[in-house]
């Protein structure tokens, strides 16, 4: 960091207010329960859809004559199907991100109070570090493996 | 008529897999994670198990530990779904005895082939 004129050495970082603290969590929280909010969209929207799809699949098999039509259809409600899975990798990922934000939350609070629990300071660094789980490689999406 | 038990906290991804199942002709009991999964077996025989990694109270290499140490589940294959791919998972369903490890997003044609691979 270079230092400000006027200042003869390197500046320090000055600590938070508790005040100042206690808003900057207020605001990762309402962060945390706005992506909650997100999560349960998408999960209804999901559903909604899902329930359309297959009241349109169950009408279409009785209009579809032939075994060709009825493939065809068979094809593109799989395509939606497998598309339509975003939502629940989505879902995932955002709740990673509101344990994160939480866990971020509470880490700067416990900083703030000079709370010396080292082990919960621990188990809050290592609940922000945890991986998301949907880091797959784009080449593993959609792959099986029997063992 | 085979029976499959397929396991997720996602109620849209249950629905999913509940549709691509029974409109293959198969029959589907849902389970919101591994908890809920042996509280709806009870006393019941399914074909087969499908089951999400990342579930809470009891997550799905827990859930397929437990369902081995049953003996009507010895040989019923249990496919693990979900979006963990790493190597280090795979080895742990493997160990815990699962049949196969599936990475979402899945196919549901693909999906529909390797179940009727596995079914006895």
């Amino acid at each position: 960091m270079n230092p400000t004129p006027g200042n003869t050495g390197t500046s320090q970082a000055q600590p938070l207010a508790i005040g100042e603290v206690a808003e900057l969590q207020d605001q990762l929280f309402e962060a945390a329960t706005d992506l909650d909010r997100l999560g349960g969209l998408l999960e209804d929207a999901t559903r909604q859809l899902m329930e359309r799809f297959s009241a349109a699949n169950e009408q279409a098999q009785l209009l579809l004559g032939d075994l060709e039509s009825r493939e065809g259809l068979r094809r593109e409600l799989a395509g939606a199907v497998t598309a339509l899975q975003f939502q629940d990798m989505a879902a995932q990922v955002i709740s990673h991100t509101v344990q994160r934000i939480r866990g971020v939350a509470d880490f700067i609070g416990s900083r703030a109070v000079a709370d010396d629990d080292e082990a919960e300071s621990v188990a809050v660094v290592e609940l922000v570090r945890r991986h998301c789980p949907v880091a797959q490689r784009q080449v593993d999406a959609g792959s099986i493996e029997l063992f | 008529m085979a029976a499959i038990l397929a396991v997720d906290d996602s109620s849209s991804l249950r629905q999913m897999v509940a549709f691509t199942l029974k409109s293959s002709g198969f029959d589907v009991i849902e389970a919101i994670d591994g908890q809920d999964a042996i509280e709806k077996l009870g006393d019941r025989r399914v074909d087969l198990v499908l089951t999400d990694q990342n579930m809470p109270r009891m997550d799905g290499i827990t859930l397929v530990k437990h369902l081995r140490s049953l003996p009507q589940f010895k040989a019923t294959p249990i496919l693990i779904l979900t979006t963990e791919s790493s190597d280090e998972m795979k080895q742990a369903g493997r160990a815990a005895g699962a049949t196969g490890w599936l990475v979402k997003p899945f196919d549901p044609r693909k999906l529909v082939d390797v179940i009727r691979k596995v079914l006895p």
